[in-house]
């Protein structure tokens, strides 16, 4: 009995240190896939409120790839600085974000969440399979074998942002206005 | 190798030539473009590939940056193409199909530069950049067989139409060519005409105004002038043929004067037999003579037939008088008594030893002739005569008839058969002595008669009857004034040899030279004359005067000293004398000189003096003072 307790204790351990080194994986590509869409998303100039202005990167909850993207604050995409800014409160983020990353924690606040959001010029990011047809603009998805992203053309039309034919090349899905 | 093949030649290898050369260059050119091609296709190729690429190794997208490379199928030169991200990790990489498979390695260029060769393959680099920063290196390496294949393609292509311009080439200029060549065979077609016909008649045909067509002038000028040439020379040819026939004729005619030369010399040979006979004769009766006083006499007819005989010899042998006795006459007037009287002197003797009768009948005058040939006309006509007369006698008469002087020979010998008179005149032919008599001569001396005569213009005539007598008859124009003054009367002929006609004459002799005093007076006194010798004009005279003008003969030299002459001499004795008393006048003046005396009568001697002539001269003027 014990010797099955002790197995079952291997076998669940070992699992679970697959599953945090799996994780681990998806978090650099989370992270490199936010900085990636900064680098293929272009704002119209009166986003900024400066020629030189930096470009703000919102993570709105909890950030379990936190540290892998907080290696990029501060680079520069074009001639902008990256600003990464997290937060848990919906408040400090409604000051403006030109990206919003929304973690899985506060999809429960969607349905409302972009009622809130009273300016444009955002690209909104989630991960919910949904939340690109639910008026965001991308979402990171994690399908069997890896993690792409889709993107409603029509929202990030209607927030004046321009995406780049590369990065829709490498969409998995694309929505847009019928 | 023909000037046609040489033509050919040049065009061929000209032609190949330059298009080997061009198509050289062509072919490196599209090497060379080949290659530029393939490196700026493959330079934007590259870049498209990395720009495209960018996005997807943003975002770590395996698959969407292979699928990037995989449109890289559609150039197939294109073998491999590799992305490394920046730490050398290979992200993805595209192979071709059709080549060997073989892993991505990374190509160590040189410097900055971002293309490379190596002996296969081409090498391509370009850096994937996201916001200013390389992230990734995508290299391209392509083959470069396919610029090789085209290379060889090209080649061949090049070499077959190579082959195809030089055929085309070939047979254009065979036919082309022919505008050339065929004038240049036509002159050298010619020209072997001309040779092998020997015609300089011939004559190229220009056909064109192009440097052939002054070549074909100038060999057409060229066989104008061996044309006028050859015929200049064929005349001369002929000249100089016509010039050897001449001279072969002059031989020929040269030959003909040696066989009369010989002829002549027999005849000579001839003539002079009878001089010698003469002189056997007269020394058979030296050796029969009585007394001393008759051999004295003998002696001084030997001496005579001796000074004749010399006399012979000098004249026939003298080169002129000889060459005149065969070649040609020299006419001038002859004293027939002369003649006959030095013939008389000789052949009277033969005649008498024959028991036969010499006569001499008629008026003898002066001809128009050769003296010497007319002399051996009658000698020869006369020794025949009494060769051939066994008895009676034979008669050299002389008479005018028809504007003629007949000089005739009348013989009572064996006389002649009619169908053998022509016969008589050949060399070499004797009647009736078919034996060859060296005692009748040997057969020369009638043929030679009739040539003198003929050479003379003188008529030989032959009357003959067998067994009664011949004449011989020589007929003489008369284109000369005859002496009309006297006929001389013919020297009488002694029957007897052996007395002396001019012993006994009394003979006045003057001359101023002593010695040719004295040398004529011992002459003409072995004569048995009575000579009286004067040395001067008026000597002379005295010893007429002593003599009482009775002088038989006066022999005078023209010239006597001091202006005195023997013409003047003779004159003033005759004068005193009151008669002709006959007279020689002996002289070494002109001839021209002695004619002028000749004709005032006097009979004249020239100097050098000889005795058969001084005694023929002295008989002369003695038988002429007779009548």
């Amino acid at each position: 009995m014990i010797k099955r307790v002790l197995i079952l204790l291997i076998t669940l351990l070992v699992a679970k240190t697959g599953l945090v080194y799996a994780n681990q994986a998806d978090n650099h590509l989370r992270a490199l896939f936010l900085y990636n869409f900064a680098n293929y998303v272009e704002w119209p100039d009166s986003a900024f409120t400066r020629s030189h202005g930096q470009l703000h990167m919102c993570l709105f909850g909890e950030i379990e790839f936190l540290p892998m993207i907080s290696v990029y604050d501060g680079t520069l995409i074009g001639e902008r600085q990256l600003n990464v800014f997290q937060t848990t409160k919906l408040k400090e983020i409604e000051k403006g974000c030109h990206i919003l990353f929304v973690s899985r924690d506060k999809r429960i606040e969607l349905p409302n969440f972009f009622n809130q959001i009273k300016y444009t010029y955002v690209l909104s990011i989630g991960e919910r399979k949904d939340f690109s047809a639910k008026g965001g603009i991308v979402s990171i998805v994690r399908t069997s074998d890896r993690v792409q992203f889709d993107i409603n053309l029509t929202a990030a039309m209607a927030n004046r942002l321009t995406i780049s034919s590369d990065l829709l090349s490498l969409a998995r899905k694309i929505r847009r206005l019928k | 190798m023909s000037i046609h093949s040489k033509l050919l030649w040049i065009l061929l290898i000209t032609l190949s030539l330059t298009m080997l050369i061009s198509t050289a260059l062509l072919i490196f050119y599209d090497y060379n473009q080949s290659k530029q091609s393939l490196e700026s296709e493959l330079d934007v190729l590259t870049k498209v590939i990395a720009d495209r690429s960018r996005a997807a190794v943003s975002f770590k997208d395996k698959r969407a940056a292979s699928g990037n490379l995989s449109s890289l199928k559609a150039k197939q030169a294109i073998e491999q193409a590799c992305l490394f991200l920046m730490n050398d990790e290979l992200f993805v990489s595209y192979q071709n199909q059709s080549t060997d498979v073989k892993d991505c390695e990374k190509f160590q260029f040189e410097g900055n530069a971002v293309t490379a060769y190596t002996k296969d393959s081409l090498f391509f680099k370009q850096y994937v950049f996201l916001n200013k920063k390389p992230i990734a290196l995508l290299q391209l390496e392509a083959s470069l067989s396919p610029i090789y294949t085209r290379l060889w393609r090209f080649s061949s292509v090049a070499l077959f139409v190579l082959l195809l311009s030089a055929l085309v080439a070939y047979l254009v200029a065979l036919r082309l060519q022919q505008y050339i060549t065929r004038p240049l065979l036509s002159l050298n077609k010619t020209a072997a005409n001309v040779t092998s016909l020997q015609d300089y008649s011939i004559r190229a045909e220009k056909t064109s105004n192009d440097e052939v067509g002054d070549l074909v002038e100038s060999f057409n000028s060229m066989l104008n002038t061996i044309h006028s040439n050859e015929i200049q020379l064929r005349e001369a040819m002929t000249e100089l043929n016509e010039k050897k026939d001449v001279s072969d004729a002059k031989a020929l005619s040269a030959e003909d004067k040696h066989a009369a030369l010989k002829e002549f010399f027999a005849g000579v040979s001839h003539d002079l037999k009878q001089p010698i006979n003469a002189m056997g004769l007269f020394m058979e009766a030296m050796k029969r003579a009585p007394n001393a006083v008759t051999q004295l006499e003998l002696m001084d007819k030997l001496e005579q037939s001796l000074i004749n005989l010399n006399q012979m010899f000098t004249d026939l042998l003298d080169k002129s008088k000889f060459e005149q006795g065969f070649q040609k006459a020299i006419k001038k007037e002859v004293s027939l008594s002369q003649i006959f009287s030095v013939i008389g002197s000789e052949f009277g003797v033969l005649a008498t030893d024959k028991n036969i009768r010499l006569l001499m009948r008629g008026h003898a005058n002066t001809v128009y002739s050769d003296s010497l040939m007319l002399e051996r006309i009658i000698r020869n006509l006369v020794s025949n005569a009494i060769r051939y007369t066994e008895k009676g006698g034979v008669l050299l008469g002389v008479r005018k008839r028809k504007g003629q002087t007949w000089i005739e020979v009348w013989d009572s010998g064996q006389g002649i058969a009619k169908e053998k008179l022509q016969d008589i005149f050949q060399a070499h032919v004797q009647l009736d002595n078919p034996n060859h008599d060296p005692a009748k001569g040997f057969g020369l001396g009638l043929s030679i008669v009739n040539k003198m005569i003929n050479n003379l213009g003188h008529e030989l005539e032959v009357k003959s009857e067998p067994g009664k007598g011949t004449l011989m008859r020589v007929k003489i124009k008369n284109n000369l004034q005859v002496n009309k003054k006297k006929i001389l009367p013919m020297p009488q002929l002694q029957t007897s040899a052996l007395n002396d006609p001019l012993s006994g004459v009394v003979t006045l002799l003057v001359d101023d030279d002593e010695n040719v005093l004295d040398a004529t007076g011992i002459t003409v006194q072995g004569w048995g004359m009575d000579v009286h010798k004067a040395g001067g004009f008026q000597q002379a005279l005295d010893m007429a005067a002593s003599l009482d003008f009775k002088i038989d003969l006066m022999l005078v030299d023209y010239d006597l000293g001091n202006g005195d002459t023997g013409k003047n001499l003779v004159k003033e004795i005759r004068q005193k004398a009151e008669k002709q008393i006959p007279a020689v006048i002996i002289s070494g003046e002109a001839p021209e000189f002695l004619q002028t005396l000749a004709d005032e009568g006097f009979n004249i001697l020239r100097k050098p003096i000889k005795a058969a002539r001084l005694r023929a001269m002295i008989s002369h003027s003695l038988s002429a003072a007779d009548h």
